[in-house]
């Protein structure tokens, strides 16, 4: 953990990514996010989203097939790295940790 | 089938960069798509335009700088390159770095210098319409061209020519002036028309233009001189005193001290109307010249219009003078501009300077900075084998020849910079000396003025580029299989041209070191010259016809003459040390007929030939008990005696003889002393006894040992007789030496070049030392283990830097011997060019190849075979 910090937003993408597993390409993520949560996004931000996290080293990319549907143009598909995957997880932990204590400080605050 | 607005779609692909484009593109056409399919085409119009505005930000932009920022990092790597080889070879960069900082640094001397001289007179707004009228005056068996003119000559030119719109006289004044019980001296002073503040750029820091100095006994100060004068006092209104006039000068105006590049000085300027008032100036003057006369003509006006018109001129105006006085005028016509570097005139307003150093100084500074490129060159080309490994990697990685061009043309940028920033403090630091040398107030800020650093900037890449050229295109042919094999490599091709470029240093070197040679030989020949009078302790002081000082003559030769150490003491006007006038002179050819010719002419007391202890070769000298010495004695030298045409000077005693509005006889004849330079002949000159009040100059003879105490004793002795002027003395020979000032300076200017010329040529020599040991590794490697001796060795490498220098030797001691001769022509007094000049220069240039290359060839002795010998 040195200092590797992701974003809200970042971690929103990035577990979505995780989760679509192989059919992660920016159209699919938008569609899986709008799903779930209640948030109004457009494609761009989930593309420079993408963009920083594959700098950052926590998704990899690739070109998929062509389609029809987007006149010929292929898709670029992203999935977890192994960084990414560990980054998820340290997350996770963190927000676990801090929830189990939350009983306790509740108590003691009371 | 749906398709987005094309025109967003093209302008989608116009921004974006292409690496994400493809995607983005999909993302964005497969989005509008799913619109239409549920909202219809205008909606997905509409969402497909505003993610097309959404996305242009700066993260999805075409990358248009993206090739520089990648070779950015490629240029730092080139410096930092060059950084770690510059400091792996300290020795070798000191060298290279110095020797081109050195050769920036003399063409940025030189730089200041020549631009000083060539701003001369430069700033006045008029200047292209004025011009100066000089006079050549042909008078019997002589020929003058001189400077000045005669009083009436500018008024003329604007009465008889509608093109001469204006004129303005300029007459000196050197003497004392007074405010109440102070006296000031050195001051130089100028006649001036009002009309000066027409043609010259002088401001005036208060006062009217037109009016100033147009009323008689006005006079106006410099501010610096007001100062002087009258410290914080306001100065309008103040009198001042003269001597010689009775009333007292009104100060009515102050104007700002002259630029330095003007080509006259003054502290003070005095109406002209005075002297007309004052009766100096008169009617018909024609052959009184004392004013320098200037013109304004109009815009364009081509002077030779003008002077096909003066021959009218003349002879309507001048033309009985002439025929009368059996003299001649011609006048001509200089451009303002042109005055300090191209008039080299008898009787100049100020000190000028020579068109002919500023060409011999450029070409110097062009030689200096083309040889320190050069020899930078030769070093950074003899220094690449140390590179060959470098840059054979860098091949193999992949470089490109343009790219190590760049590396290489980069570093020698770097180090051109390094050099710069060196020579500018080598400049700053040197400035003051070379002011000195020069006498000139140069300033190091002028290197950085109005346009300036664009040329420095364009002088550092261009010496950059010059210099690094060679090397980079050397360096980036090497074959990358070959060098990264064996140990060493150099480019073998040109090793013809670097030794002609080295002969050449050296013959220039050699050149200069045996003109400095003729120099000093010279100076100290003219310093040690037998003038024919007693130069050596004897003090001068200039009264400059003070009245005080003329009244009391005899009192003060005897309060004088009663310290010990005074020997004798005479009054006269003129002396070996100062200037001498040239008089229409008659005299007795055969008996009853008369001759004139112009002779110069002393008037002296009866103790001048005594105390300079000049020689009677005939007659006697001016004798006291003569009663008629005073009233028509005259003493002539053996020039003048020849030039009335006596082969023996006895002949002249008795003869019949007028100068100066005496007649006379001749008494003596005097052994030929020097009483101008020894730049010339002597000439002829008359002496004759005249009134105290026609006397300026009081010359002390001392003998003995003259301490301090000595002069403050003589000190005392004047202030017992004289109070309104100060006790201000000066030794003659001190006086004469400061005649030679332009020899001794061009002897210093000599020196220094010569010197840099060395160090540069050595630089070079050691360039190629360097470069042609490397060569010969192998070589001398082979010879060792065959088992040649280490004097064989250095002997056989040494050899062929000799053969150079005997080269340029050979080739030099002609041109050398030319250019001595033709400087030494100058001269009356003048040394001949013996060997002995060519047998030092010869040596020291044998020593200083020797020495530079002792380097190079004892590291050779100490190589080891071994190790070169080992990858073949």
């Amino acid at each position: 953990m040195r200092g590797e910090h992701i974003g809200e937003l970042e971690e929103l993408v990035l577990l979505t990514v995780g989760s679509l597993y192989k059919e992660a390409y920016a159209v699919a993520i938008l569609d899986e996010i709008s799903e779930n949560t209640s948030r109004k996004m457009d494609v761009t931000a989930i593309h420079s989203v993408l963009r920083r996290l594959e700098k950052k080293g926590f998704v990899t990319s690739e070109m998929g097939g062509a389609t029809s549907e987007r006149g010929g143009r292929r898709k670029r598909f992203f999935s977890l790295t192994q960084a990414g995957r560990r980054v998820i997880e340290d997350t996770m932990e963190l927000r676990l940790t801090l929830y189990n204590k939350l009983p306790k400080l509740a108590f003691v605050s009371v | 089938m749906y398709h987005p607005p094309k025109w967003a779609d093209r302008f989608l692909e116009w921004y974006c960069n292409p690496m994400i484009l493809e995607d983005l593109q999909g993302d964005l056409h497969e989005l509008s798509k799913r619109k239409y399919e549920h909202q219809g085409r205008s909606r997905a119009n509409l969402t497909f335009i505003w993610l097309v505005i959404r996305s242009f930000r700066r993260a999805n932009l075409k990358p248009t700088k993206s090739y520089q920022l990648n070779a950015f990092g490629m240029y730092k790597n080139y410096i930092k390159i060059a950084m770690r080889s510059l400091t792996r070879s300290k020795l070798y960069s000191v060298i290279n770095i110095s020797g081109l900082a050195i050769g920036m640094a003399v063409f940025m001397l030189i730089f200041l210098y020549v631009k000083d001289e060539l701003s001369y007179d430069d700033y006045h707004k008029k200047g292209n319409n004025i011009y100066r009228v000089v006079s050549d005056l042909t008078v019997p068996d002589n020929f003058f061209q001189f400077a000045i003119t005669p009083p009436h000559l500018g008024a003329r030119l604007k009465e008889d020519f509608p093109e001469v719109q204006d004129f303005v006289r300029l007459s000196r004044r050197r003497g004392l002036i007074k405010y109440e019980n102070q006296t000031f001296k050195d001051e130089a002073g100028l006649y001036v028309d009002p009309s000066f503040f027409d043609f010259f750029d002088i401001p005036l820091v208060n006062g009217n233009k037109q009016t100033t100095l147009a009323e008689p006994l006005t006079i106006a100060l410099t501010e610096s001189t007001a100062k002087k004068y009258f410290g914080e006092d306001d100065p309008i209104g103040k009198l001042l005193e003269f001597d010689g006039v009775e009333q007292p000068f009104a100060v009515v105006a102050v104007v700002q001290d002259a630029p330095t590049n003007t080509h006259f000085e003054f502290d003070y300027l005095i109406s002209m109307s005075t002297k007309e008032s004052l009766g100096v100036i008169q009617e018909g003057q024609w052959f009184f010249l004392d004013y320098f006369t200037y013109i304004m003509l109009p815009d364009g006006y081509n002077t030779s219009e003008l002077q096909t018109k003066l021959p009218d001129f003349i002879e309507k105006n001048i033309g009985d003078a002439q025929r009368s006085a059996g003299q001649t005028y011609q006048f001509h016509f200089q451009q303002l501009k042109d005055i300090h570097l191209k008039s080299h005139r008898d009787v100049e307003i100020g000190t000028n300077g020579n068109m002919q150093y500023i060409y011999i100084f450029s070409l110097i500074a062009i030689f200096i900075v083309v040889v320190a490129c050069v020899n930078f060159m030769n070093l950074s080309t003899a220094r690449s084998s140390k590179r060959a490994k470098e840059i054979g990697l860098r091949k193999v990685v992949g470089a490109v020849k343009r790219q190590l061009v760049a590396q290489f043309l980069i570093e020698s940028i770097v180090i051109t910079i390094f050099a710069f920033i060196l020579a500018l403090g080598i400049t700053v630091l040197t400035l003051p000396s070379f002011n000195l040398i020069v006498t000139k107030e140069l300033l190091a800020s002028d290197l950085f003025e109005n346009g300036m650093p664009v040329f420095w900037l364009t002088l550092v890449l261009f010496t950059g580029f010059l210099a690094g050229i060679y090397p980079a295109l050397v360096l980036s042919n090497f074959k990358p299989i070959k060098v990264l094999r064996s140990s060493t490599t150099t480019g073998r091709e040109n090793t013809l041209l670097r030794k002609v470029l080295v002969v050449f240093q050296l013959i220039i070197s050699t050149i200069l070191i045996m003109g400095t040679i003729v120099i000093s030989q010279q100076l100290h020949n003219m310093q040690n010259q037998n003038l024919g009078f007693n130069k050596d302790q004897m003090l001068l002081i200039d009264f400059a016809y003070d009245q005080s000082v003329q009244d009391r003559m005899e009192e003060l030769r005897e309060e004088l003459k009663k310290n010990p150490v005074v020997s004798n003491v005479t009054f006269s006007r003129y002396a070996p040390s100062t200037g001498v006038a040239n008089w229409y002179t008659t005299f007795e050819t055969s008996p009853g007929e008369m001759q004139n010719a112009s002779m110069y002419g002393y008037l002296v007391d009866f103790d001048f030939i005594d105390t300079y202890g000049l020689e009677m070769v005939a007659g006697r000298a001016f004798d006291k008990k003569m009663s008629t010495d005073g009233e028509e004695a005259f003493i002539i030298n053996e020039a003048a005696a020849f030039k009335i045409g006596l082969e023996n000077p006895n002949d002249a005693i008795g003869k019949q003889i007028g100068q100066f509005g005496k007649q006379g006889k001749i008494i003596g004849v005097v052994k030929n002393f020097n009483f101008k330079t020894l730049h010339n002949e002597i000439e002829p000159l008359v002496m004759q006894i005249e009134e105290p009040q026609l006397l300026s100059l009081l010359s002390i003879k001392l003998s003995g040992s003259i301490q301090l105490e000595t002069l403050e004793s003589l000190e005392d002795s004047w202030d017992n007789v004289i109070s309104s002027i100060p006790f201000e003395a000066f030794f003659l020979d001190q006086e004469l030496n400061q005649r030679y000032d332009a020899e001794i300076r061009t002897g210093k200017v000599f020196a220094i070049f010569s010197g840099l010329a060395i160090f540069i040529a050595a630089l070079g020599l050691f360039a190629l030392s360097t470069l042609s040991a490397e060569q010969q590794r192998k070589n001398i490697s082979v010879r060792k283990v065959l088992g040649a001796s280490e004097g064989g060795i250095v002997y056989g490498f040494a050899n062929q830097f000799l053969r150079l220098a005997i080269i340029a030797l050979l080739i030099s001691i002609p041109a050398a011997y030319l250019l001595a001769e033709s400087w030494l022509e100058n001269f009356t007094y003048r040394i001949n060019i013996n060997l002995s000049i060519f047998l030092l220069g010869g040596l020291a240039i044998l020593v200083i190849t020797l020495l530079t290359i002792s380097f190079q060839s004892f590291r050779l002795t100490r190589l080891n075979p071994a190790q070169n010998l080992r990858s073949e």
